[in-house]
């Protein structure tokens, strides 16, 4: 079990801040956490790598408690860049992460090249730009080629290059088994990086973001609108009316293949099929509509 | 552990305010050792002082010589050929004492100043005259011969003045007449520019309450700059593979391990500037210890130093523990280090009036004082001997561990409630 949480809650104060957070990872993959401000995603990151107390539930990474320091050998966690020491430089960071994880410091020119950081390595983080600071951060993330890997907003700050460059790195890592779980504001990226979205709220994880994004969805046009419902009704198919004449379909435990069979075999006439993949945003909007702010 | 420290040395390095901080602290050095060397006696201005006199005496031959011829003097007359004798006289002494000057001869200068008291102070000990409050006391005599006698035997280069003028102890507490408390205060205010001996007055100005400010402004924001309590720079050591107590203890010692190259620094710095500006020193120079009941030693300057830098460590130790604790419950550099100069303060002013109760020697906030302490001033002055060095060290020491213990138990309390 890569990530294993179970029944996590946590309070501030009196106010129950994460409510019984349940995630179990088992395979690498990219995951998505998204969700409003203040929805609880950095305090769920934050909870997972112990900088903050759980009141209830427990947590595993890579099959060992989430208290056990000895985690951060093979776990990342990219934070805001307040972290980061003005006075010192890039090198700096990086060096000390190398004698902290007790790793080769040849590989600081190694991820300096991948990230794209090697002019300004040597100047003190105080004079970066948020970008800089932002690659500074991914830097110091992957040089220990972490198994998991957490990351909060690291798009921020980013320009579009740097956002391709950084998508692509996730992507490379994730192909050599890394697992990442990645909050963002960012959905075109996210959409592009994943298909596993995790949607927060209040405090918890939505029950709708667990079974996973870019779902087919189709609007099928059919003959006969009335006798398609009672035949679907019949048959316990899902399906939504979309306007007259128009079902909408969404690819669950039912494939498209059944819906249309389901349909053929009671002679009702399919007119058109429209494939409407959901993104993002769109659930997004579905889930919070009416939120300020992403 | 040795990452941490690492890192944090070089944190410490790369701050401005540290290196200010530190330049200040250099220039401060430099510019007290011109102070030191200008207020210094040194050979020259003693042979010039003694040049000076042998001029002035000189003319006052010439002038009792010119009244002989005028016949205004009779040269029989047996105050005039007195006072013409006595001026020859003192003349050939303090030509003498040129010469012996030129050479560095000590021993016959000090020889001097014992042979001159010696029988005076035997006769004031057979009369046991210890009871009398005015200057100079008995102890004030008889402590200044045996100074002389340990220069003269251990032949060390006295620090000038050294006439009786020049030696106050703390049983002198009456003055006749009353302004001449101040001018034996300031003439016995000795300064030598020789490595050791700036170094003790290095310590003497620094090792105090003011001493453990500076330190505790240096490091200050150790704690606190890091974002105790949000998301700042510590998270970055929290999502390292190190445990988070090695981190504060890796702070803490890093703290006590720059205090050390400070000081350190400074002994280096002062022992440089003598070499180079006067001489190195005399390791033996005597420092006055007192005694119970009249009796007195000495203890030689590079001890005194040591155990002056000891304990000074010790109180240094003792104020980060207090700046520790607070850090941690306010998370703020400058609330941090308000409260603990507050709590110093109020502890040392507090504490004073306590001097009288039994728990007395267990309150660190006496020993702030380290000259004080070393010297037994304060046992003497406080009527209580248990304030000794070895004393202020073990308080001083369990005081830390148990504010140590206070923070802990406050940094358990604050994570169960995170």
């Amino acid at each position: 079990m890569i990530v294993n949480v179970a029944n996590l809650k946590k309070r501030y104060k009196k106010q129950l801040v994460l409510k019984g957070i349940n995630i179990k990872i088992e395979s690498p993959q990219i995951i998505a956490l998204v969700g409003p401000n203040g929805s609880g995603k950095t305090t769920l990151l934050n909870c997972m790598t112990n900088l903050l107390t759980v009141d209830e539930g427990s947590i595993e990474l890579l099959g060992k408690n989430h208290k056990d320091s000895s985690l951060f050998y093979d776990v990342s966690y990219l934070q805001d860049n307040r972290i980061l020491y003005g006075d010192l430089t890039g090198y700096d960071h990086l060096k000390f992460i190398c004698q902290a994880q007790h790793i080769d410091q040849s590989k600081i020119k190694e991820v300096v090249e991948r990230v794209g950081m090697g002019s300004y390595l040597k100047k003190r983080v105080r004079n970066y730009s948020l970008g800089m600071k932002q690659h500074l951060l991914l830097a110091m993330v992957i040089i220990n080629e972490p198994k998991l890997l957490l990351m909060d907003e690291p798009l921020n700050g980013l320009d579009p290059t740097s956002a391709i460059n950084m998508r692509n790195i996730l992507l490379e890592l994730a192909e050599i088994g890394t697992t990442i779980i990645v909050s963002s504001h960012n959905l075109d990226e996210i959409d592009r990086l994943t298909n596993t979205i995790y949607f927060m709220k209040d405090g918890a994880l939505l029950k709708e973001s667990l079974t996973g994004l870019h779902l087919n969805q189709y609007e099928v046009s059919v003959s006969n609108a009335d006798k398609a419902v009672e035949v679907l009704n019949a048959k316990g198919i899902p399906y939504s009316l979309a306007e007259k004449g128009v079902l909408r379909f969404e690819e669950t435990d039912v494939s498209l293949q059944q819906f249309i069979d389901c349909l053929n075999e009671n002679q009702i006439e399919i007119i058109s099929i429209e494939n409407q993949k959901v993104g993002a945003e769109k659930r997004y909007r579905e889930l919070f509509e009416g939120e300020a702010s992403v | 552990m040795l990452t941490i420290i690492r890192f944090e040395l070089k944190k410490m390095a790369r701050s401005t305010f540290f290196r200010v901080l530190l330049i200040g602290c250099l220039l401060f050095i430099l510019s007290y050792y011109i102070y030191v060397h200008i207020h210094t006696l040194h050979t020259d201005d003693l042979i010039l002082e003694n040049e000076a006199d042998i001029s002035r005496m000189q003319s006052e031959i010439n002038n009792i010589e010119v009244a002989i011829e005028a016949g205004e003097l009779d040269a029989e007359d047996k105050e005039t050929a007195g006072n013409l004798e006595f001026n020859k006289e003192d003349i050939e002494v303090k030509q003498q004492e040129i010469e012996h000057f030129r050479n560095g001869e000590w021993t016959p200068l000090l020889n001097k100043e014992i042979e001159q008291y010696e029988q005076h102070v035997d006769n004031r000990i057979f009369r046991d005259e210890y009871y009398s409050a005015a200057w100079p006391t008995l102890v004030t005599e008889e402590s200044r011969l045996e100074y002389h006698k340990w220069l003269r035997d251990k032949d060390i280069t006295p620090v000038y003045p050294i006439d009786l003028f020049s030696w106050v102890t703390l049983y002198d507490q009456v003055y006749e007449p009353p302004d001449m408390e101040a001018f034996l205060k300031e003439f016995s205010t000795k300064y030598s520019s020789t490595g050791i001996y700036f170094t003790n007055h290095v310590f003497t100005f620094v090792f105090n309450i003011l001493g453990a400010c500076f330190f505790l402004f240096l490091f200050g924001d150790m704690v606190t700059k890091e974002g105790l309590g949000k998301n700042g720079s510590i998270q970055l050591l929290r999502t390292q593979p190190i445990r988070r107590s090695k981190l504060f203890i890796g702070k803490f010692l890093t703290i006590l391990l720059v205090t050390f190259l400070l000081l350190f620094g400074t002994v280096l710095l002062s022992f440089i500037l003598g070499a180079i500006f006067d001489r190195f020193g005399d390791w033996d120079y005597p420092v006055l210890i007192y005694g119970e009941e009249f009796s007195f030693s000495f203890m030689n300057m590079g001890t005194f130093l040591l155990q002056s830098a000891s304990l000074f460590f010790l109180v240094l130790i003792f104020c980060y523990s207090i700046l520790f604790l607070f850090s941690i419950i306010t998370k703020k550099a400058l609330v941090s280090i308000g409260l603990t100069i507050a709590i110093l303060f109020a502890g040392i002013g507090l504490s004073a009036d306590s001097v009288m109760s039994m728990i007395a020697p267990y309150i660190p906030f006496h020993y702030f004082s380290v000259r004080e302490v070393i010297t037994n001033e304060l046992a003497l002055t406080l009527e209580n001997s248990s304030f000794s060095f070895n004393q202020g060290m073990i308080v001083l020491a369990v005081s830390s561990l148990l504010l140590w213990l206070v923070a802990y138990g406050v940094t358990i309390l604050q994570k169960r409630f995170s």
